[in-house]
């Protein structure tokens, strides 16, 4: 069952964190809309807020205030964690196959699930390690099943927090084009963080940077300012001191 | 690898071999009491007969199936309770006082009246049991359930697991470590109180036969009651631990207690 790419309509979204000593804004006043279907790359640097907004997306955080609408109401993310979140107690199997649990209907299509399951394994080159344990694997590969997870749920919705950050430069290569081939055929809404600008380049068709909690700017890929040294640009953006009050328009 | 084996093996059994040595010294040199202290070879010898007579083996067995029927009886009870407490949280409120009173009296302070209620056959033993293994497993498991990672809370939400798969999957599993060093130390504390529920009100049992054999100023057969139950305990922990790490084999178990 492939479900349709919602639209997601995020308004006047704030999170504020009452910690121990002082409050901490995390995020701060968002207001956007994920177009169905469209590949969006969230930038920043460490600690802006990029996790928060997106477990909020996810429902797993309540906003302080705002609202997240997503057109159909049904839609389901499927979500990569930061860290692989992998159940210790089961094999990577296992751990895939209860991700698959509501979204195969009916839910004993047994072979269904294989077959999803053995495809997204097979494409992160770790299907020979089915019946492993997360603890037998490396860092890397247990990021592979987390992408693998997400990826086999076929959602309409993507939420992918930074899910290449601990690969090495040709595997992450490959993964971006598997990912980016797969999206072109499925086309969910999709929503990526990353520190890494040049991987926003290459898979997202729009940019937004995100600073101390605010979107400063939002790019599309076909801007002019990124037309030449985007990564340069992009980075003179993030650290210029005046953005965090003025908002990035762009035309 | 093999020579290293070697040398680890002697140096943990060293110091078993010293203390016989010097057992047998202390017999041989009479100095203490012959009645007191009697010789490691009498001791083997008691052993033998207890053993080829059938009455050391009756004995054990009398009192692990003492155990093994009081156990099920206490996982009955305390893994139900700790699920039931965990999802309905007044539950904890309700039962806080009467849970906490109970855990604080010695199961064996209890025997005199153990006797009058139920005489001294299998169900005050039995009832001593439960006693002495409910909390180790009740606390464990409760401890087990409360401490779950966020983490994977978060996760069984994203995947939209409904409450039953939540249990099965994630909570139970979750708990699983803690539940098994419940049972472990569950056991060894109702061992414990067995024996000395055995000494007091019953006719049959490892506690019994140290008593008895005191009584009958057998005191070689004393050792080898004693000596029956170190052994036991160090070879049940030996098996829980080897059969806990083929139960979880993402947790490898620490082999030394920590004492
Ligand atoms: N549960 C929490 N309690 C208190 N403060 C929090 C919590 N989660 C996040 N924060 C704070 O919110 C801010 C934003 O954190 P967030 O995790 O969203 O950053 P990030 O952009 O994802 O960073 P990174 O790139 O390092 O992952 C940080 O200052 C962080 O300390
Ligand atoms: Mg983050």
């Amino acid at each position: 069952m492939v479900e349709n790419a919602p639209e997601v309509i995020i308004q006047d979204l704030n999170r504020i964190y009452k910690g121990s000593d002082e409050a901490v804004h995390a995020v701060k006043d968002i207001s956007l809309t994920l177009t169905p279907g469209s590949f969006t790359a969230l930038v920043g640097f460490s600690g802006c807020g990029k996790t928060t907004l997106l477990r909020m997306l996810a429902g797993l955080e309540e906003p302080s205030s705002g609202s997240i609408s997503l057109f159909p109401e049904n839609s389901y993310p499927a979500v990569i964690f930061q860290t692989p979140r992998l159940l210790p107690w089961m094999t990577i199997k296992k751990n895939m196959n209860i991700a698959l649990r509501h979204r195969v209907i009916p839910r004993q299509n047994k072979r269904e699930i294989k077959k999803r399951v053995h495809a997204a394994l097979e494409m992160v080159g770790l299907n020979d390690r089915a019946d492993a344990y997360p603890h037998e694997l490396s860092g890397g590969m247990a990021q592979r099943v987390g992408l693998a997870r997400a990826l086999c749920q076929e959602s309409g919705f993507m939420l992918m927090d930074e899910p290449f950050s601990s690969l090495d430069a040709l595997t992450r290569e490959n993964l971006q084009k598997e990912l980016k081939s797969i999206w072109e055929k499925k086309k969910s809404t999709t929503l990526f963080i990353t520190h890494d600008i040049a991987e926003a380049l290459v898979l997202a068709s729009r940019i937004l940077i995100m600073k101390e909690g605010s979107i400063i700017a939002d790019l599309d890929r076909n801007d002019w300012i990124l037309r030449n040294k985007p990564e340069a640009a992009i980075m003179s953006l993030m650290n210029n001191p005046l953005i965090p009050r003025m908002v990035y328009a762009t035309s | 690898m093999k020579k290293l084996k070697w040398t680890a093996a002697l140096e943990t059994l060293a110091v078993p071999f010293l203390l016989l040595a010097l057992w047998a010294l202390a017999s041989e040199r009479q100095w203490v009491h012959p009645y007191l202290l009697p010789s490691p070879l009498r001791v083997a010898k008691a052993a033998l007969r207890l053993a080829e007579s059938g009455a050391l083996f009756k004995h054990l067995g009398v009192s692990f199936q003492r155990v093994i029927i009081g156990f099920f009886i206490t996982l009955g009870i305390a893994v139900p309770l700790s699920f039931l407490i965990h999802s309905l949280p007044f539950l904890k409120r309700l039962l806080r006082v009467p849970l906490e009173f109970l855990r604080s009296v010695p199961p064996i302070s209890t025997i005199p009246l153990l006797i009058l209620w139920f005489g001294i056959g299998e169900a005050s033993k039995t009832a001593i049991i439960v006693m002495a293994s409910f909390f180790p497993v009740f606390l464990n498991l409760m401890g087990g359930l409360n401490n779950i990672e966020e983490d994977w809370k978060e996760l069984a939400r994203s995947l939209q697991l409904d409450q039953g798969e939540y249990i099965r999957f994630v909570l139970f599993p979750a708990a699983f470590p803690s539940f098994l060093t419940g049972i472990q130390l569950g056991l060894s504390y109702c061992w414990r109180a067995l024996m000395g529920a055995e000494m007091i009100a019953a006719a049959s049992g490892l506690g019994y036969l140290i008593l008895d054999s005191q009584d009958m100023g057998r005191i070689d057969r004393v050792f080898v009651g004693i000596f029956t139950l170190g052994i036991c305990g160090i070879l049940l922990d030996k098996i829980l631990i080897k059969a806990f790490n083929c139960l979880i084999p993402w947790k490898d178990l620490e082999e030394e207690q920590n004492w």
